[in-house]
């Protein structure tokens, strides 16, 4: 292949760029690389005393017909790399340390999402002896995701709405 | 004394004859629990028969049957918690399912006692000063269920591995307690997500052993059915195959899982048009034929005492309950994880502790059905 002349010929000699473009064009990209990079969330979740159900469909999520991580969001393994702390189950007595202390571990800000009826209300084990009864009787919760257990369409769509609002909110408080 | 009990009849023993059970080395304990006044064993002989027998509880008491079969402590720990009845003689007497932060002990008894402190578990004593330990959980890494392991390690070698169970204690038993077998088939069906029909299958067979009910035989082959899909979902090694056969079931049976299609008295609706077609495809395989009939019959507010069996995705599932005129007096539901996490304890010895994860995913436990 050879070179088009056109492209070998040498550019005329440099004018200085317009500052006031650059700065409106440095403003707009900031903006937008926030609006992107705003788009990743790390996902912890924790048992909370689920049946197993709620599992199921979240591992569904990480296969490939879901594909999670092509919309940024992905599983991790510490609550240290979490942006979201998401709990199935209907929080039992016997968990209630373990979820404080896996939300304390979490770096601001950090959201919580209840998913599934029993971290939503307690679901069918409400007014059991064993259970507190619903996430936000302790933390303070995101988003909600009913169903038992709810689709992996459902959960996706939560957590993709999550996503947008996290990257709005950063662009807000990046002006 | 014989007390009737469909299908096998329940042995009253005496303590005396009781601990004599012990004496057999080719039975083996299926499962082991209690009500407010007795105890009750489930075990399997050498001929594969099935002997239930129950003792009552004296002054609180019962000879334990740990000594003779080490799978009945984790039971008897359970009982105490659940019941306050001790276990004389047995092997472990820490609690289990209490970690003590209930707002009542002892909840299942006549009269529950007042909250304890809570505390941390206590683990078996290290009896070497040279071995190091490595607490596990419960959250542990991954999307996985809540329970804790605790190793005992050797340089890189697990000496000793030690599972502590009870984080997801829901209460299960007292919310079936007092409600009608139809009712409480939601909370069999929520034991464990991943054997939800295998569990309801068990539940609505114990019912309908105990009333003396027939299911239509269109009922039986659609359970038949749903059993088959999950256990082919638990072993399916292709994400998307599992996914499709999901799918499925949804237009089959109107839930991905299957949760609540299978109730006492048959299964909740009909297969649903096109159903079939999609299974099939979806299974690769035929759908066997289904009898022409109705899907489910209504059950007698009778009383009768029975047993259900059906073998799940990871094992053997047995449930036992006692119907007082419809409503259920009592209840115990056996998952197959009582026998498999003694095995998994088993299988972490003597390992790296690299290896540690492989052999717990080979496991993939699910503690919901032992935690109750």
């Amino acid at each position: 292949m050879t070179w088009r002349p056109i492209l070998r010929r040498r550019p005329d000699p440099e004018r200085p760029v317009d500052a006031e473009t650059a700065a409106s064009l440095a403003a707009r990209l900031d903006a937008a690389a926030h609006a992107r990079l705003g788009r990743s969330l790390a996902i912890r979740h924790l048992d909370a005393g689920s049946c197993g159900g709620c599992e199921i469909e979240l591992r569904a999520l990480n296969g490939a017909v879901y594909d999670l991580e092509r919309y940024g969001l992905r599983f991790v393994d510490s609550p240290r790399h979490a942006d979201v702390l998401l709990v199935t189950g209907p929080l039992t007595h016997n968990l209630t340390e373990a979820l404080e202390q896996a939300y304390t571990a979490m770096p601001e800000p950090k959201f919580v999402v209840a998913v599934g009826d029993c971290a939503v209300d307690g679901g069918v084990f409400k007014g059991s002896y064993a259970v507190v009864g619903g996430l936000g009787t302790t933390l303070p919760v995101d988003l909600l995701i009913s169903g038992c257990p709810p689709t992996p369409e459902r959960i996706l769509a939560g957590l993709r709405a999550l996503l947008e609002a996290n990257a709005r909110s950063r662009m807000v408080s990046s002006r | 004394m014989i007390e009737p009990c469909a299908p096998w009849p329940r042995h009253v023993l005496s303590p005396e004859d009781w601990v004599r059970l012990g004496e057999s080395s080719t039975r083996s304990l299926l499962a082991l629990w209690a009500d407010t006044v007795q105890v009750y064993a489930l075990f399997r002989e050498a001929s594969n028969e099935i002997l239930f027998v129950s003792t009552n509880v004296v002054e609180g008491a019962y000879p334990a049957l740990s000594p003779a079969f080490p799978l009945a402590a984790w039971f008897e720990r359970m009982v105490r918690d659940l019941w306050g009845h001790g276990a004389l003689g047995g092997t472990d007497e820490r609690p289990w399912l209490d970690h003590g932060r209930w707002p009542r002990t002892v909840p299942m008894a006549l009269r529950p006692g007042s909250p304890s402190a809570p505390e941390s578990p206590e683990f078996l004593p290290l009896d070497d000063e040279t071995l190091d330990q490595v607490p596990l959980g419960p959250v542990r890494p991954g999307i996985t269920p809540a329970a804790h392991l605790r190793l005992t390690v050797s340089g890189e070698t697990i000496v000793r591995a030690e599972a502590r169970l009870g984080y997801t204690h829901k209460g299960t038993l007292s919310l079936i307690r007092g409600k009608s077998a139809r009712a409480a088939a939601r909370f069999a069906a929520r034991l464990v997500g991943e054997a939800t029909v295998a569990h309801s299958i068990a539940f609505a067979r114990a019912t309908e052993a105990a009333l003396g009910v027939e299911i239509p035989p269109r009922a039986a082959a659609l359970r038949d059915l749903m059993a088959h899909i999950e256990r082919t979902l638990a072993t399916a090694d292709d994400d998307t195959a599992e996914e499709a056969l999901r799918r499925a079931a949804n237009i089959a049976f109107g839930h991905r899982l299957m949760m609540d299609c299978v109730v006492p008295g048959g299964v909740a609706a009909n297969i649903a048009p096109g159903g079939t077609e999609a299974l099939q495809q979806a299974l690769d395989e035929p759908v066997p034929d289904l009898p022409e009939g109705p899907v489910s019959v209504s059950l007698p507010n009778e009383s009768g005492e029975g047993i259900g069996h059906a073998s799940g995705p990871h094992g053997d599932i047995w449930h036992w309950l006692r119907l007082d005129h419809g409503q259920i007096a009592s209840a115990f539901l056996c998952d197959p994880g009582w026998a498999r996490w003694p095995e998994l304890e088993a299988a972490l010895t003597a390992i790296p502790l690299d290896d540690l994860l492989t052999t717990n995913k080979r496991f993939e436990l699910p503690t919901s059905g032992v935690d109750l």
